[in-house]
């Protein structure tokens, strides 16, 4: 085999396995990336879906409060975790785990900072149904898991051979192209959004393995540690194994010293959980572990007090060796806790890229082949036509239905926070069967339509169905609620633009066999 | 697209074969072989963060060079004997060990 003949077959192998391997996962990929982005703004989304808590604020109170109500409720637990609140999000979260005896075994609530009350708002999932549907896909068991995992590895090799394939890109995107052809707009912005944020997309796709790594690779963990991995767990987690309630009673000590004390060993730092085991026996412990969002590096810093005198029984100082660090380090940038405003906004147009990079890719890849083979399309890229549809377009109106159902169905309706999830699901499907029935040239007309005008109306609806709307939100300086609204109009625009101009795009066009039906 | 012809066909089956559950039995015989040699350098826990993080990106570079690689078989080979040689090594340490 010559030189010029291997760089060649090296170039066609590394085409074929970007084209092939990015179409198989790209539906995927874009619905992890686009809910990843909105991860960002995952409390935001919360507090503009319950517009009643507007004026809601965290308080320095909040871990007091929580104990005196949990003490109240439920005396009995197991374990109490408590997650304190935010300047994001403003609300005591509190897991209970009950022993057998009492039922149900597990309980959530939320509780309003300053008093400890139950927060009265409707019920919603809010931002965190996303959240999770980002890693998850909010199916039964790990197998959500296991899917994004193997996508990631994907997304990494994307990332990877594209770099190979198009390493001229970078210049070919700022090249004056008067007669460039139409299809190849996509792939302009294909290369163009996926070079200018390839280190975003890099650091995001490697850093997005490690938080679940132990669940994708146990192997390594298995061979040092066998079966006994509480020491591991408790060393790099901070995760110390739970002690047998002794059943014996005895008060839990109050939590603010202990807190002063935290504080004092975190120069500041705020804690961000605690955990509370066996609370009213004489073997009650408390753990108290720092928070997220005034730290880079998440290695472990907690501490652990005895929970009846208040003594210290162990002390996580965040130190650890390099891999440790390393491993911090990526969780921390991955989940991004610590990011201003500034930052935040700058990482949501990063991940914007990364969802505009997969989404342009899917479709040059059905636009490429139509102008290639003619108007006799195949049975696989009309599937891909009317898939990639279901998911650019389909997923944006589910969730811009998502949030129309949480203004339109009554607040007090029992069941609606899981109705609003029905709703986005049911919407999906709908946009997944729409393209079978209309065929695909229409549909595409018809959904980017529809996005735009779910997505440009929504502040309008906001409007007339609360008082959290850009006429306050904007007066109160509350950019995180008025953000939402905000970016619904560039949505509602970028729809809109779509729409105006998808013939000369083209998406959905030229007309095929089946779609004149 | 034309059809790829059968020999192509199972040259790609060889290669995804080598990528998918070869690359991801490299992986865990990387992690599980370095979680294991590392730990008297660095400490268990230290040993098994390392490994895992770097057997996660042995297979994200193993894909692309499967398919760089001019054989399929070549490839396959080279990515079977490599994670059978690390469970055998790492099954070797952990009986030491």
């Amino acid at each position: 085999m010559s030189e010029a003949s291997g760089e060649s077959s090296l170039h066609t192998a590394m085409t074929w396995l970007h084209n092939w391997g990015g179409l198989v996962v790209g539906w995927l990929l874009f619905a992890v990336f686009l809910t990843g982005t909105t991860a960002y703004a995952r409390h935001e989304i919360t507090r503009w879906m319950q517009p009643e808590r507007l004026e809601a604020r965290s308080s320095p109170d909040a871990a007091a409060t929580a104990f005196a109500t949990l003490q109240r409720e439920a005396a009995g637990a197991r374990r109490w975790l408590i997650l304190l609140p935010g300047e994001r999000d403003p609300t005591t979260h509190v897991y209970v785990y009950n022993p057998p005896s009492i039922q149900p075994a597990f309980r959530r609530l939320a509780l309003e900072p300053a008093d400890g009350r139950p927060v009265t708002a409707r019920a919603t999932h809010g931002g965190d149904f996303l959240y999770y549907f980002h890693f998850d896909l909010r199916l039964p068991g790990v197998v959500g898991r296991y899917l994004v995992g193997l996508a990631t590895v994907a997304l990494l090799v994307a990332l990877i051979t594209g770099f190979i394939v198009r390493r001229r890109v970078f210049w070919d995107f700022f090249k004056f192209r008067p007669g460039r052809s139409r299809t190849r707009v996509w792939l302009d912005w294909h290369n163009g959004v996926g070079v200018i944020a390839l280190p975003y997309h890099a650091l995001i796709a490697l850093t997005g393995l490690v938080p679940l790594m132990f669940l994708y690779v146990p192997w390594g963990l298995d061979a040092a540690y066998g079966a006994r991995q509480e020491g591991f767990r408790a060393e790099v987690y901070a995760d110390p194994p739970a002690v047998k309630a002794q059943g014996v009673a005895a008060p839990l000590t109050a939590v603010e010293p202990l807190l002063a004390e935290t504080a004092r060993r975190w120069n500041g730092g705020q804690a961000g959980r605690i955990v509370v085991d066996n609370p009213g026996d004489a073997a009650a412990t408390i753990l108290i572990k720092r928070g997220d969002d005034d730290r880079v590096v998440l290695t472990p810093e907690a501490v652990l007090f005895d929970g009846v005198t208040g003594a210290v029984l162990r002390d996580w100082d965040g130190g650890g060796g390099g891999a440790a660090a390393v491993r911090g380090g990526a969780y921390g940038l991955h989940i991004l806790r610590f990011a201003g405003p500034g930052l935040r906004v700058a990482m949501i147009l990063c991940g914007l890229a990364g969802t505009a990079m997969i989404g342009t890719g899917l479709v040059y890849w059905v636009v490429k082949r139509r102008k290639r083979d003619g108007a006799t399309p195949t049975r696989g890229q009309r599937f891909v036509d009317g898939a990639n549809l279901a998911v650019l377009v389909g997923l944006p109106v589910a969730i811009a239905a998502f949030l129309w159902a949480n203004r339109l169905i009554p607040a007090a309706l029992p069941g609606r926070a899981d109705l609003e999830v029905g709703v986005l699901l049911a919407v999906w499907l709908a946009t997944a069967l729409h393209p079978m029935i209309r065929g695909p040239r229409r549909a595409w007309g018809e959904q980017l339509a529809v996005a735009a005008a779910l997505w440009g109306a929504l502040p309008l609806l906001n409007l007339a169905t609360s008082h959290a709307h850009l006429g306050i939100t904007l007066a109160r300086g509350d950019w995180g609620v008025a953000g939402i609204d905000l970016a619904a109009l560039a949505t509602g625009a970028l729809f809109a633009v779509l729409t105006l101009r998808r013939r000369s795009i083209p998406l959905g066009r030229p007309a095929w066999p089946w779609s004149r039906a | 697209m034309k059809r790829p012809a059968t020999g192509r066909r199972a040259e790609i089956a060889v290669r995804l074969a080598a990528a998918l559950p070869g690359g991801y039995a490299l992986a865990a015989g990387s992690a599980a072989f370095l979680s294991l040699a590392l730990s008297p350098l660095l400490g268990r826990a230290e040993a098994v963060l390392a490994a895992t993080m770097l057997a996660l990106v042995a297979w994200t570079v193993a894909v692309p060079l499967v398919f760089a690689t001019g054989s399929a078989w070549r490839a396959a080979a080279w990515i079977g004997g490599l994670a059978a040689g690390l469970w055998a090594a790492a099954t070797l340490l952990g009986r030491v060990g």
